[in-house]
């Protein structure tokens, strides 16, 4: 409530004032996403790692319709219609999950997460920068506490759409980039989105397992991380049985696995150039694996963390 | 060269571009470097560098693709049969997945994708380390011994054993990390449930 409060000042002063605070920039990005027509070619950087996407966005009969496709190597895209995402892969079946977001690099990651961002982030307004060929304002998250990276978004002057974003660990080393090189709006949606949005649905689809019990909990989390999601699953191609948590601040998410401890044990610290860590621990006679883009020092004492409910 | 240079000088302050001048620079590589800092000098000037910009910025993206090795399908042996399963299903817009076996079914096909991108780290870390894939700090047992002495056949028996447990770590490794990126996809609608109910999204 005293959030809503909040913002609704804000919002009235901001018609008033020339400038904008940086909160409204992220409340007029949520707006202007959802509501415009627009195309928008994009890379995606990662350490050793360059992919360019098209990304377009619409809005049909009400619904959102939005396409992301890569545009070199295998033919590889996905594309929501409403709420219901279907990605289309090379050597794979076609599949949909219900969701209101595609995952992947994307304009629309802080879409609806101003809430989370609020409460993890401090917002400030760092200066003007150039991207796509256009003016924007750089918006920077800085994390209150040492257990998730930082962000700068670069949002649109005029539409106030995010161009691009960078994602920073906690020693200020870029970890990905995401920047539109051009952006195009339209008064109506591509022929291509109205194509999807009457395109069949794949054969067969997913629909998220119900919430499970689990026996395990945590005796410490880091702060604006909560339980999503829990489950018991086998892994990919070691088939190996686990039971699964996913926690999640809004923004990043943390994947914690216990299985039977194995013949050989995995290191106990664990790097990918991507910024994803993977800590493991050894709980009895079982392993815990916290996996996620966040400081390795937080993945470890969420690994330590783990407890069995009583 | 100096001409050409005069010429790029212009063209950057806003004048036309020649078709010559277009190819000869997507040809010279020195001119390119000039295109380059004549533009980070403007920017410099207008202040509107990026934070995190890069001097080199061109040169990485060219290495980096340079790099990308050839990818190759993963096998799917086993997960074909199960997905061959799942498609003899009746077909219906939205299936509950209650089996696990049809659960893993669609995991081990969207692992392919996951393989790729995992496999991308591989490339250039067998150039510079003997661990590929990740970068790990084991927690024991992995350096190999530095001697004059010629290897016994207990050694290479040790050796052998060490590699296999290594490729083994790794591949289970490589499974956490592609589940991972799996689960953020198969569980994305549990999240956005829970931000729904946020005020601030309701305002929107």
């Amino acid at each position: 409530m005293r959030y809503w409060l909040l913002s609704t000042l804000l919002f009235v002063f901001s018609a008033n004032a020339t400038e904008k605070a940086p909160l409204d920039w992220l409340h007029n990005m949520s707006a202007a996403y959802k509501q415009l027509n627009f195309k928008l070619p994009m890379i995606h950087l990662e350490r050793n790692h360059v992919q360019s996407y098209a990304f377009e966005h619409g809005v049909i009969d009400g619904e959102q319709v939005v396409y992301v496709a890569s545009l070199s190597g295998p033919v590889s895209y996905s594309y929501r219609v409403a709420d219901t995402v279907t990605y289309v892969e090379p050597d794979i079946k076609p599949y949909s999950v219900k969701s209101s977001h595609i995952i992947g690099a994307s304009p629309a990651i802080f879409v609806n997460k101003i809430e989370h961002i609020e409460r993890n982030y401090t917002i400030t307004k760092v200066g003007k920068g150039r991207v796509a060929g256009r003016i924007s304002q750089l918006i920077r998250l800085k994390s209150k506490d040492k257990h998730r990276f930082n962000y700068i978004l670069w949002l649109d002057m005029e539409t106030s759409l995010l161009l691009r974003y960078d994602l920073f660990d906690l020693n200020n080393n870029l970890l990905e980039q995401v920047q539109a090189v051009g952006l195009h709006i339209t008064s109506e949606p591509s022929d291509n989105l109205m194509k999807l949005k009457h395109t069949k649905l794949p054969d067969f689809s997913i629909a998220t397992s119900q919430q499970q019990q689990t026996r395990w909990g945590f005796s410490w989390l880091p702060s604006g991380f909560d339980i999503k999601a829990v489950d018991n699953h086998r892994l990919i191609n070691t088939s190996q049985p686990v039971e699964y948590l996913m926690l999640s601040d809004g923004l990043s998410q943390i994947s914690v696995y216990v299985a039977k401890r194995g013949e050989i044990s995995l290191p106990e610290k664990v790097f990918t150039k991507s910024g994803i860590v993977m800590a493991n621990q050894h709980l009895g006679d079982r392993e815990v694996t916290v996996v996620g883009r966040i400081p390795y020092e937080t993945a470890n004492k969420i690994a330590r963390a783990v407890i069995l409910k009583p | 060269m100096s001409d050409n240079r005069q010429t790029v000088s212009s063209f950057i302050d806003g004048e036309e571009l020649s078709k010559e001048l277009l190819d000869q620079l997507a040809s010279d590589e020195a001119l390119q470097g000039d295109f380059e800092r004549y533009h980070l000098i403007g920017d410099a000037i207008r202040d509107e560098l990026s934070p995190a910009f890069e001097l080199d910025f061109a040169d990485k993206v060219a290495a980096a693709i340079e790099l990308e090795p050839t990818v190759i399908a993963p096998q799917a042996t086993q997960e074909t049969t199960v997905n061959e399963e799942v498609s003899k299903k009746p077909r219906a817009e939205v299936i509950p997945f209650f089996g696990k076996l049809g659960q893993y079914g669609i995991a081990a096909s969207v692992a392919a994708a996951m393989v790729i991108g995992v496999q991308q780290f591989n490339h250039e870390e067998t150039q510079s380390k003997d661990i590929p894939v990740l970068q790990t700090i084991p927690t024991g047992g992995y350096a190999s011994p530095v001697s004059f002495q010629a290897p016994t056949t207990n050694d290479l028996q040790k050796k052998i054993e060490q590699e296999e447990q290594r490729a083994q770590q790794q591949h289970r490794m490589n499974a956490f990390v592609k589940d991972h990126m799996l689960q953020q996809r198969l569980k994305s609608q549990t999240q956005e449930v829970e931000s729904e109910k946020e005020p601030s999204d309701k305002k929107q």
